[in-house]
C-alpha cells in the first residue's frame, strides 16, 4: 500500500511541491522571527486568499492574483510600520482585517468558487498541477539564490540592523528584498499547506532550531532539516491513514517541537 | 613639521548648528562641535539630553532638522567610507537569545559594501582572529553571544567594530552594566588604542566620574545639555602610521 501511495504520480508531484516549500519556508521564517514578524505569515495568507479569490472571479491564474495581492500587502504592511512606529503589530492587524474583507467580499461575488478557494484555505497538496510546481521551483531557486548571495548582510541586518546602517549596507534595499522574498514564499505556499498553515511552516521549524543552534548557520540548517523531516514524514503518514497532508505536516513539526523541548529539558535535569 | 601636525588634526567629525526634533518634541538644538583626529572626546549629559541621539547623528543613523554634519570633510549624505568608522550601540540593543556566535558577531563587522558581492577572505577571517586577540576572548569564539556576561559582549562589540581598524570609533555607554574591575580594564584598553593607535574616540556617557578621572575636570565646551571633554593623544605618531599594525598583531 505505502508503495503504491510513493510510486503514485500525484503523490510524487505533492513531495516535490512539499520538499520545495520546506526549504524556502524555514528559511525566510527564520528572519522574520529574528526580526519578530512571525504574525506577518498569517497576515499576507489571509490577503493572498483575497487576491486568489479575485482571480478566479476574473479568470486568471489564481496563484498570479495571490501574489500580486501579497505583495501589495507586504509593502502596505512596511508603509503602515513606519506611519505607526511604536504600534508596529497595528499595521499587521489592519492589513488582516483588509485581507479577510476582500476576501469574503470577493466570495459572495462568485458563489461558485467557493469550493476552489477552500483548497488554499487548507491546502490541497495532492492536486498540484506542473504549473504549481514550476511557480513554487521559481520561488524557491530565487530564494536560495538571493540567500546564498547575501546570507551575510541578511544575517546583520537580522542581528542589528544599526550596525547594517553604519557599516553602509543599504538596508532599504534589503528590507524591500525581504518584504518582496515573504509575499512570494507565502503565495507560493498556501496552495501545498493552505493558508491558515503557512504560519506553522514559516515558524515553527525556526522554533524548534532556536532551542538547539548556536550559530546562525547552524539554525538555518536546523530548521530546513526540521521542516524537510516534517514533510517527507507528514505525506507518507497522511498517504497511507488518509489524512489531511497539510495538518499532518503541521502536527507533526508540533511532534517535533515538543519532542526537542522534551529532551532539551531532559538534558538539563 | 608643520605638514605632520595640520595632517594629525585633520577634521574627524564636524556638527555645525545640529538640531533634532523627534515628532513635535526638541530634543537639542544649535549644536557645533568639532572633533579632531586623535581627539578622545567625552559626551556627558543628563538622562533625556540625547546623548544616543547625538551619537545616532554622528553616523547617519538619523537626519538633524537643521544644520549639518560633516564626517572627514564630507557632508554625511555624500559620506561613503563607512569602514572608517566604528560604532559600539549601548549594550542590550541584541535579542539575547538570538543564534549567534562570537565569531559570526565578529565576522559581521566586515560586512559592509565593499564586500557586498564576496565572501569573506582568509585575510578578512585572520583579522577577526587578530580582534578577538586583541579584546582577550578568542577562547570564545564559538560560544553564543547571549551566553556571554555583559563585561565580555562589551568586548565581543569592540572587536567588531575594530576589525576594519577604523580610524573613529564611537562608544555609546560602553561601561553601563558592567562591574568596576572589568571597566578599568576596559578604559586600559581604550587608553592603550588611543595612545598608540591612530584612532579617534567619540564617546557617550552618563559617568561624570569616570569621564572626569579620565579627561580631566574641565570641560572643552558646553552645549546645550551636553558637556564636551577631550583629551589629545602624542602628535609624534601621526608620522608612524605602520606602529598601529605593529601594536594590533
Amino acid at each position: 500500500m505505502l508503495i503504491d501511495i510513493i510510486t503514485s504520480q500525484f503523490f510524487q508531484k505533492a513531495l516535490i511541491g512539499g520538499l520545495l516549500i520546506g526549504i524556502t519556508a524555514p528559511l525566510m521564517g527564520i528572519f522574520l522571527v529574528l526580526r519578530r514578524l512571525s504574525m506577518i505569515g498569517d497576515t499576507l495568507a489571509h490577503v493572498t486568499i483575497a487576491g486568489v479569490a479575485l482571480g478566479f472571479l476574473i479568470g486568471i491564474y489564481p496563484l498570479a492574483g495571490g501574489l500580486i495581492f501579497a505583495l501589495l500587502g507586504s509593502i502596505a504592511i512596511e508603509k503602515l510600520r513606519k506611519a505607526y512606529k511604536t504600534y508596529a503589530e497595528l499595521s499587521i492587524a489592519v492589513i488582516m482585517s483588509g485581507g479577510v474583507a476582500l476576501a469574503s467580499l470577493f466570495f459572495t461575488l462568485g458563489k461558485s468558487f467557493n469550493a476552489n478557494v477552500t483548497n488554499y484555505f487548507f491546502g490541497s497538496i495532492y492536486t498540484l498541477n506542473w504549473m504549481d510546481i514550476s511557480v513554487v521551483g521559481g520561488v524557491t531557486l530565487i530564494v536560495i539564490g538571493f540567500m546564498v548571495i547575501f546570507w551575510k548582510e541578511m544575517f546583520l541586518l537580522t542581528f542589528d540592523e544599526d550596525a547594517a546602517a553604519v557599516n553602509g549596507l543599504p538596508v532599504r534595499w534589503f528590507n524591500l528584498a525581504l518584504t518582496v522574498l515573504t509575499a512570494l514564499v507565502i503565495s507560493a505556499a498556501i496552495k501545498i499547506v493552505g493558508a491558515l498553515l503557512v504560519s506553522a511552516l514559516l515558524t515553527i521549524p525556526v522554533a524548534t532550531s532556536l532551542l538547539v543552534a548556536r550559530s546562525f548557520k547552524k539554525a538555518i540548517i536546523a530548521s530546513v532539516f526540521v521542516s524537510e523531516f516534517a514533510v517527507v514524514a507528514g505525506l507518507i503518514t497522511a498517504g497511507v491513514w488518509n489524512l489531511a497532508p497539510g495538518a499532518t505536516i503541521v502536527l507533526i513539526l508540533i511532534a517535533v517541537l515538543i519532542f526537542t523541548l522534551l529532551v532539551r529539558r531532559g538534558v538539563k535535569v | 613639521m608643520t605638514d605632520t601636525i595640520n595632517a594629525c588634526h585633520q577634521q574627524v567629525i564636524t556638527l555645525d548648528q545640529v538640531a533634532y526634533q523627534y515628532e513635535d518634541q526638541k530634543v537639542f538644538e544649535d549644536i557645533s562641535f568639532e572633533v579632531r583626529e586623535r581627539d578622545f572626546v567625552g559626551v556627558i549629559g543628563s538622562n533625556g539630553a540625547g546623548k544616543t541621539t547625538l551619537l545616532r547623528l554622528m553616523v547617519g543613523l538619523l537626519k538633524p532638522t537643521a544644520g549639518e554634519v560633516r564626517l572627514f570633510g564630507t557632508p554625511i549624505q555624500q559620506f561613503k567610507d563607512w569602514e572608517r568608522i566604528g560604532y559600539v550601540p549601548q549594550k542590550n540593543s541584541f535579542n539575547p537569545l538570538f543564534p549567534a556566535t562570537v565569531m559570526e558577531v565578529v565576522q559581521s563587522g566586515m560586512y559592509n559594501r565593499r564586500n557586498l558581492f564576496r565572501r569573506l577572505s582568509r585575510a578578512d577571517k585572520d583579522k577577526c582572529l587578530d580582534a578577538l586577540e586583541v579584546m582577550r576572548v578568542t577562547d570564545l569564539a564559538d560560544k553564543r553571544i547571549g551566553a556571554l556576561s555583559g563585561g565580555q559582549q562589551q568586548r565581543v562589540f569592540l572587536a567588531r567594530a575594530m576589525v576594519n581598524k577604523p580610524e573613529l570609533l564611537i562608544l555609546d555607554e560602553p561601561t553601563v552594566g558592567i562591574d568596576t574591575d572589568t571597566q578599568k580594564d576596559f578604559f586600559k584598553l581604550l587608553q592603550h588604542l588611543h595612545e598608540h593607535h591612530r584612532m579617534t574616540f567619540v564617546m557617550v556617557s552618563h559617568d561624570l566620574d569616570m569621564v572626569n578621572a579620565w579627561l580631566g575636570k574641565e570641560p572643552v565646551q558646553c552645549c546645550g545639555k551636553f558637556n564636551f571633554y577631550r583629551k589629545h593623544s602624542h602628535e609624534r605618531e601621526c608620522a608612524l602610521p605602520n606602529l598601529t599594525h605593529s601594536v594590533m598583531s
